[in-house]
């Protein structure tokens, strides 16, 4: 009798240790841009390269090129975009989390950083 | 070719250096392959960057496919040198999403299996260039 509560104790204990390990994660990230403040400080405009953008801001995620019209010269764009979601909860048959999204365009004008325009929205976001 | 150090962009605080990890694959699937030499001075460059790792748990995998899953995105970008133009943007996905405990140490090679699909990619890029 003392053998089977012992040995249901832990079954018991190894399950809630098991469990605990499980908790779902509240945090995702996508995307891979980490220094949005250094763009002012570590890049130079008509100086910085694309491999100096390359090693601060990471792999674009899309690239392409723009004219506008009161520069009429041709830029290279990178394009960066980050989702960081948090405080994900599961009630009943839907779930809320919070999503802040941060998209950064990096101009190019004959190869060498020529600015930049980022901008940035949190939501709160419910899916059923 | 030349191979710039692999850039850790996970944000994650653990203690393995995957951008270490990464770097070491990267540099020994490259020789492998056979398809260029590697040298400081190459022509080409290649940066690297982990965008994304989970270490995942094969015990979660056991009890619900998909939950607990390991999981590497690495992205690779192929430069021509010294004009710094930028030749190619590749990236891969690896993933270890259901099975069961034989499934442990997912973690330790997901970064290898990103690599190599990464280095494949490059084969065919290269081989299309010819």
């Amino acid at each position: 009798m003392k053998k089977l509560f012992f040995r249901r104790l832990v079954y018991t204990l190894l399950l809630v240790c098991l469990l605990s390990t499980c908790s779902p994660t509240t945090k995702i990230y996508q995307g891979s841009f980490l220094k949005l403040s250094a763009i002012e400080t570590e890049l130079k405009k008509g100086v910085s390269t694309k491999i100096d953008v390359q090693k601060i801001l990471g792999s674009p995620q899309g690239f392409g090129g723009a004219l506008f019209p009161v520069t009429a010269e041709e830029h290279e764009i990178w394009f960066y975009q980050n989702i960081d979601v948090d405080n994900i909860k599961s009630q009943q048959d839907y779930i809320t989390m919070d999503m802040n999204q941060k998209v950064l365009l990096i101009f190019f004008s004959k190869g060498l950083f020529d600015g930049f325009f980022w901008f940035t929205g949190t939501i709160k976001g419910t899916g059923q | 070719m030349r191979i710039e150090p692999c850039i850790d962009r996970t944000r994650l605080t653990i203690s393995r250096d995957i951008g270490a990890e990464a770097t070491h694959n990267l540099f020994e699937k490259i020789l492998e392959s056979g398809l260029f030499d590697i040298r400081p001075d190459g022509d080409l460059m290649l940066s690297c960057d982990v965008e994304r790792f989970a270490e995942g748990s094969a015990l979660k995998r056991w009890i619900r496919p998909g939950w607990g899953a390991t999981k590497a995105k690495i992205t690779v970008m192929v430069w021509e040198q010294p004009s710094q133009s930028v030749l190619a943007i590749l990236s891969s996905i690896a993933s270890v999403e259901a099975g069961g405990l034989y499934t442990i140490g997912a973690d330790r090679y997901i970064i290898g299996v990103a690599i190599n699909d990464i280095v494949n990619k490059i084969k065919i890029w290269s081989h299309n260039q010819k």
